[in-house]
């Protein structure tokens, strides 16, 4: 839970402040868990040693107090087994991606989730931004027109370090196929590619031609790879993923083209959706517009203009805060005192004072 | 090299140079007539002068220091030349009028390199604004960082840097003289309005400078238009970053000198538009397309991309009469790489025919 993508989904759950973080299984080593659960004031009796000691607990709590939904953010691997055992006792599973290791275990999956009727999310994260629920929309109004050409790429290079000697490697988990499973590469980024063209598109992969490589023989899992796609409408397509393309970060972009027009869109630029239009002036929509669909305004939290990266601004001012209140070292400029308060308010009346004298020089004293 | 791009203009004869043994070796290199490579300026236009209507130049390109362009233009204008200048016109405002008055009384044509104004898209935001498509105007915001003068350039012998920073030679103003008047000038042209007073500030940074290298400046318009100019030659790490924006009632235009083929056009509540450069497109004004020259998606640098494969031929053209190699400067795609294309889309072909199968390239002949 204190791993990166432990972070993003603490944040993301108390966001719509639908959520509060009660209990769970917080690490393999279960001392760390602890101190984990201590750092956020949890109670302590709800820090699990193991996920069947904790279903096993909170099934002994009457309903009202019991742990409604389980995060399940661990390697590949447990996945399948953690979900089969929440579902199997009634406890709502939000899951990262890749949902299983096998195809079979998905299925398998899928029949439980059916039988005990509970409420199953996969993070399939990218689907969440609002101009790709904006795409989906546009797509879906026949905004395109019929599709004819999808093309999806997802570039990242933090294996190239690693990949070049046997030692680096094998600290990888991801490159272990104990761990990760069939595949790397497509495994873990590759799927979000064809997750987002299914997404968007509202059409299925029909079926594919693809080339992987893993870069040396002794290396079990793919590391790159290219596939053709055809979809069930008969179009066409590519998914081109790469963890080896040397210094990417997280560059996942989607361009799908219907007879009509194109829309086109960047994750490290997540505000801006390309409509191509043929014969006019492409354009550009950004989230909170009201030109925007619905679903896509409902998925905005914030006005137009204010990138995403608003709440990591503001939460930083609040760290800064916080620690203020603790007495923890001071660090200059963790947040605005009531000293910038007063340098802004004489800001302002200099200005007017400025304008109204005829545009002269004012003192801010 | 402008001049040039049309087919319309040949260059006869000319003064390279204020070293008249430098100017003759460069006529020369350029294979002009030895008989029309002048020493100075008053030479050539009286020499000229005396040819046959049919064979004397039909105007004259001034590319001086600002203090060499009022005796060269009046010259040329006494002799009955049509002039084109560099900007700034002249040094001072009495040789500015002697000019106009000049011009008036001979009815010859005198053109001002204004260059950033003749980009396509600058030419389609002036149609926009006389076409009301933004409605009347109400702010104009025209940036010009440079960072060239950061430091004290002009110590180090760079002559441009030496003569701009020169009152004697720049005038009575360096940031601004140089392009300051841009963005003034872009100001004016693109709203069509005049700018009716201005209120300056002028500095010059780098210790021991005269002249300003750095301008703010406020100006109010006809029709209670305004604008701000911020004009910078010590700017660290700008290059050319001109950048034009103005603001109407019903909408805004943006551009950018970085991306000079795009014209963003913005109205509150709507997707912005990229308009782009392309004589294809038929949504741009016509005095657009009639000032362009290539295709939607072509930018003017693949003219230049064309010219290196024409002067490298032509190198090697020259080369091999004389049975000598080509130079380093100097490949081209050759016959070789005719030969290869043709082999990988025979390929490609062949793969996609057999059912999407690994096909080798035959590129031996």
């Amino acid at each position: 839970m204190s791993s990166f993508i432990g972070i993003v989904h603490r944040v993301a759950a108390y966001m719509g402040e639908n959520y509060v973080l009660t209990g769970g299984v917080f690490d393999i080593d279960f001392d760390k868990g602890n101190q984990f659960a201590a750092q956020l004031e949890l109670d302590a009796a709800r820090s699990y040693p193991s996920l069947d000691i904790f279903i096993e607990k909170e099934l002994a709590l009457t309903e009202e107090e019991r742990i409604q939904v389980v995060s399940i953010l661990t390697p590949n691997f447990l996945h399948f087994e953690m979900a089969k055992k929440l579902v199997s006792a009634g406890f709502n599973v939000i899951c990262e991606k890749p949902i299983t290791v096998t195809a079979d275990e998905a299925r398998s999956l899928e029949k439980l989730v059916q039988e005990k009727g509970v409420v199953f999310g996969l993070t399939h994260t990218y689907t969440g931004y609002p101009m790709i629920r904006q795409m989906k929309s546009m797509i879906a109004q026949g905004k395109i027109g019929r599709i004819q050409k999808v093309d999806a790429q997802y570039y990242q290079g933090w294996i190239n370090p690693s990949i070049h000697q046997e030692e680096e490697r094998k600290k990888v988990w991801r490159l272990n196929p104990k761990m990760s499973g069939l595949s790397c590469c497509m495994g873990d980024i590759g799927v979000h590619a064809f997750n987002l063209i299914e997404y968007t598109t509202g059409l299925e992969i029909d079926k594919v031609l693809a080339d992987l490589d893993t870069l040396y023989p002794e290396n079990e899992l793919d590391v790159d790879g290219t596939t053709l796609l055809r979809m069930n409408n008969g179009s066409r397509g590519v998914i081109t993923a790469s963890q080896i393309a040397t210094g990417e970060e997280n560059n996942l972009s989607i361009a799908v083209y219907g007879d009509q027009g194109g829309l086109k869109w960047e994750q490290e630029h997540p505000m801006y959706l390309k409509h191509l239009i043929e014969g006019a002036p492409t354009q550009i929509y950004k989230p909170g517009n009201p030109y925007n669909s619905e679903f896509a305004l409902e998925s905005t939290k914030i006005a137009p203009g204010h990138p995403e990266g608003l709440f990591d601004a503001m939460g930083n001012i609040y760290n800064g805060v916080a620690a203020a209140i603790y007495g923890r070292p001071d660090r200059a400029g963790a947040f605005p005192t009531v000293h910038d308060g007063v340098r802004g308010m004489l800001f302002i009346e200099a200005v007017l004072s400025s304008s109204s004298q005829g545009q002269v020089w004012v003192k801010i004293s | 090299m402008a001049s040039q791009l049309d087919g319309q203009i040949e260059l006869v004869c000319g003064v390279f140079s204020s070293d008249a043994d430098k100017s003759i070796a460069f006529g020369k290199e350029i294979y002009l007539n030895d008989d029309r490579l002048y020493r100075t300026f008053d030479e050539m236009m009286a020499s000229e002068a005396r040819r046959s209507e049919e064979e004397r130049m039909d105007f004259v390109s001034i590319v001086t220091q600002n203090n060499m362009h009022f005796a060269p233009a009046m010259s040329a204008l006494d002799h009955g030349f049509p002039v084109i200048i560099d900007k700034p016109l002249c040094f001072t405002m009495d040789e500015a009028k002697q000019l106009r008055a000049k011009v008036k009384t001979t009815g010859l044509p005198f053109g001002l390199t204004y260059t950033y104004a003749y980009y396509p898209m600058l030419i389609q935001a002036k149609a926009m604004v006389k076409n009301h498509e933004i409605g009347k105007v109400r702010k104009i915001m025209v940036e010009y960082p440079q960072g060239w003068l950061s430091d004290k350039l002009e110590d180090t012998g760079q002559k441009q840097a030496a003569w701009r920073s020169d009152p004697q030679k720049a005038g009575i103003s360096n940031c601004f003289g140089d392009i300051g008047t841009h963005c003034g000038h872009l100001a004016e042209y693109i709203s069509g309005l005049k700018i009716t007073e201005v209120l300056a500030e002028l500095n010059a940074f780098v210790p021991g400078r005269t002249l300003d290298d750095d301008a703010d400046v406020f100006f109010r318009m006809e029709q209670q238009a305004q604008g701000v100019i911020s004009a910078s030659q010590v700017a660290h790490g700008d290059e050319n970053n001109l950048k034009f924006r103005i603001y109407g009632e019903a909408g805004a235009l943006e551009w950018s000198n970085t991306d000079h083929n795009t014209l963003l056009v913005k109205k509150q509540g709507a997707p912005t538009q990229i308009y782009r450069t392309g004589v294809d497109h038929s949504y741009l004004h016509e005095e657009t397309r009639l000032n362009m020259r290539t295709p939607s998606g072509h930018p003017e640098g693949y003219i230049e991309a064309f010219a290196n494969i024409y002067r490298n031929f032509s190198d090697h053209v020259r080369q091999f009469k004389i049975h000598s190699s080509p130079d380093l400067r100097g490949t081209y795609p050759n016959i070789d790489d005719g030969f290869k294309g043709m082999a990988l889309v025979s390929a490609v072909v062949a793969s996609s025919a057999n059912g999407n199968i690994w096909t080798k390239i035959k590129d031996k002949s």
